[in-house]
């Protein structure tokens, strides 16, 4: 029952972001636009097909695909503030874009020229790549150290990734960091229909693969010890849990910017919402739910009525955060959640 | 009576200089007796009614009594350091070289002598914004550092040149909204120097042939439409209304479609919004640093939809773009916006400029 509610209030935000935008189009026109009998008015219904329904795609798969990847996380690091920037999905996504954006850029019109890419394509091959190299890195300790060590790693490599971007940043021209700040607000218009091929098959592959994991991560949440008594595999469940939260954490961050919050607030929602820690309900829950934030987000941020736009990762903290502070508080106690 | 004679003299020769501030709007100057005085205004989005005062005083001269907050400059200047590149303009054309020891981002500078003085070690690089080294600044020993300013703290170096004592004056020609008030900070520049006549015969010249320009595209019966710019991130920062560009665009027999916009900045707008009113717009022009039509379609296929792409009338001023990025539109195409304008107009109205060969723009295919 509570699964169709969430389900029908996702359904209603993704028309309402198929409806509403900065531009005034009428319901009447989108509904024209959308059936395609409507040829007179053809820039009203290249806006909605073209320009609204894959920002509303994105929103809902990006949002989903953050929140599974956030619940994911926090059940490995048995922790309810890791979220997927904590390995240094950010950090490295943000190097590679500040590679292009400030070193590259100045001599870059060449440069994108020989890929035959555009500036957005090649923004999107460096940070996933920045996002891949850093979480390789990271990746590569899970076999080594425990979960605490590899949490403290993550942090330290975000650290000193972060440090190198600090650095191009103070030798960088002004409006190139304008540019670099402008990728780091974030957005889900970014996404054309050609891109959605890939931005769709990875999250649809990576949210998929999540689905299968509910037990394992289940015996996770007791303890890495408890759950090896159990017959779990916990370094293979590990590796494969952040691999997959990094495919789905960096291709977002690679398409939309680093988007932040969502990864941490969705889970926790849903686990109000539902009162359970089962992941075979959480995981749903949280492809729902964060789809549903991203889209009320979004909505939010491409203020309607107004001709400009909000950037996106203010609007995902100012509107989620009144909500987790509120659900954490009715919550009381988060313990019962991680063991 | 020898120091009333060379009062006389110097007040004669004074009258002689004084030149009328047509076009800009954010500096006017002023002849005393002992010195001039140069008043600068509105330097950044914001600043208000804030004026800074600078005194102009002649090297051998005593210092004369000035209010609290004048800031003082020993004329002519001797060594000169720049922390941006658009001041070369009126280097090269009042010929300022032989004063030139300092240059921020060098690498952006299409100007080559710039580049030789550098080579030759008889300027250095200057580090500017957040990377400003004072020590090294003192060492270079400028009597002048012209420099602008944003508003922000964080790439604004003038307050701690200032704290240790170096001579840094802010201009704010990029504030102009008239693309001639921008070229006439050449007066501003030629005031450090004694070299005002120079400045008003070479920006009376350029002043001319611009008017001559606007006269020439002002009576055309059809004006295309025109929208600018291109979106980062989704957003879509849009030449505001009265900015320099939307000026030239209009100077040049275009309508703008965001000329009711008040602002003289950038505006940015959703990408939705620019659809709507451009999609059938005739031209799009400056298309950030894209140089061909199959680099901006595969930065966002969307891009077909609008009919200015679809016809092949996409311009941009790439042409003179150095291979660092830098672009000699903000270096030449501000001292000489005659040149942009004529551009411009070749590209609206190609009938009213059949001889003029394209500067800074180019087509993109």
């Amino acid at each position: 029952m509570l699964f169709f509610a969430l389900g029908v209030g996702v359904l209603a935000l993704l028309v309402a972001n198929v409806c509403l935008g900065s531009a005034t189009i009428s319901l009447g026109d989108v509904w024209n636009a959308i059936i395609g009998g409507d040829s007179r008015n053809s820039v009203t219904s290249q806006i909605v097909m073209d320009f609204r329904m894959p920002r509303a795609l994105t929103a809902l798969l990006a949002g989903a695909a953050l929140a599974v990847s956030g619940l994911l996380m926090q059940t490995i690091f048995r922790n309810p503030l890791a979220d997927p920037f904590v390995l240094g999905v950010n950090s490295g996504a943000s190097l590679g874009v500040a590679i292009v954006l400030l070193v590259l850029a100045p001599a870059g019109v060449s440069l994108t020229q020989g890929l035959e890419l555009g500036g957005h394509l090649l923004v999107v091959i460096a940070a996933t790549g920045g996002a891949a190299v850093v979480l390789g890195v990271v990746l590569s300790f899970a076999q080594r150290v425990d979960v605490m060590s590899l949490l403290i790693l993550g942090l330290m490599l975000s650290y000193a990734v972060g440090a190198v971007v600090s650095v191009l940043m103070f030798y960088s021209m002004a409006e190139r960091l304008l540019s670099f700040f402008a990728w780091s607000y974030g957005t889900f218009g970014n996404v054309a229909w050609s891109h959605m091929k890939v931005f769709g098959f990875c999250v649809g592959a990576g949210a998929f693969a999540s689905l299968f994991l509910s037990k394992p991560l289940d015996a996770m949440l007791m303890g890495e010890r408890f759950a090896e008594s159990l017959g779990t595999k916990v370094k293979r469940v590990r590796i494969f849990s952040l691999g997959l939260a990094s495919l789905l954490a960096g291709t977002v961050t690679g398409f939309c910017g680093p988007i932040g919050f969502l990864g941490i607030a969705a889970p926790h929602l849903c686990r109000y919402l539902f009162k359970t820690a089962q992941h075979k309900v959480l995981i749903p829950a949280s492809l729902l739910g964060g789809g549903g934030i991203a889209l009320a987000a979004d909505l939010v941020a491409k203020a309607p009525g107004f001709d400009g736009a909000l950037p996106l990762n203010a609007v995902t903290a100012l509107v989620g955060a009144p909500v987790i502070i509120v659900a954490l508080i009715r919550q009381r106690n988060l313990r019962k959640a991680f063991g | 009576m020898k120091t009333f004679l060379i009062c006389i003299l110097s007040c004669l020769s004074v009258s002689a200089w004084a030149s009328e501030v047509r076009y800009a709007k954010n500096f006017s100057i002023e002849v005393l007796d002992t010195h001039k005085e140069i008043t600068v205004r509105n330097t950044w989005k914001g600043a208000g009614d804030r004026e800074q005062v600078y005194a102009l005083v002649p090297r051998k001269s005593a210092l004369p009594k000035l209010d609290k907050g004048t800031i003082v400059i020993r004329t002519p200047v001797e060594r000169l350091a720049i922390m941006a590149t658009v001041f070369l303009g009126p280097i090269r054309d009042l010929d300022l070289y032989d004063s030139l020891v300092g240059i921020a981002y060098l690498d952006y500078a299409n100007d080559e002598k710039a580049h030789q003085l550098v080579d030759s070690g008889a300027a250095r690089r200057i580090q500017s914004g957040t990377a400003m080294d004072v020590e090294s600044m003192l060492m270079l020993q400028p009597d002048l550092i012209l420099t602008s300013t944003t508003g922000n703290p964080t790439f604004d170096v003038h307050p701690q040149m200032l704290r240790a004592g170096l001579p840094v004056v802010v201009t704010a020609g990029y504030m102009e909204a008239h693309p001639l008030a921008r070229t006439e900070w050449i007066k501003f520049v030629a005031a450090f120097y004694d070299k005002e006549e120079e400045a008003e015969r070479i920006f009376s010249q350029i002043a001319e042939r611009y008017e001559a320009l606007v006269a020439l595209a002002k009576n055309t019966k059809e004006r295309p439409t025109v929208f600018a710019s291109a979106p980062y991130s989704g957003v879509w920062h849009v030449p505001g209304g009265q900015s320099y560009s939307a000026t030239a665009f209009m100077h040049a027999g275009a309508d703008y479609l965001w000329a009711d916009n008040p602002s003289k900045g950038g505006v940015p707008l959703d990408v939705e919004v620019i659809l709507k009113r451009a999609a059938k717009a005739d031209f799009w022009l400056n298309p950030s640093h894209y140089d061909s039509i199959r680099g901006l379609l595969s930065a966002d296929e969307r891009f077909a939809a609008f009919e200015a792409l679809q016809k092949g009338r996409v311009y941009n001023n790439t042409v003179r773009v150095n291979e660092n990025g830098g672009n000699d539109i903000f270096e030449r195409g501000v001292s000489h916006p005659e040149e942009v304008l004529a551009d411009l107009i070749k590209i609206f109205h190609p009938e009213l400029v059949p001889d003029h060969e394209f500067v800074f723009y180019e087509r993109l295919k």
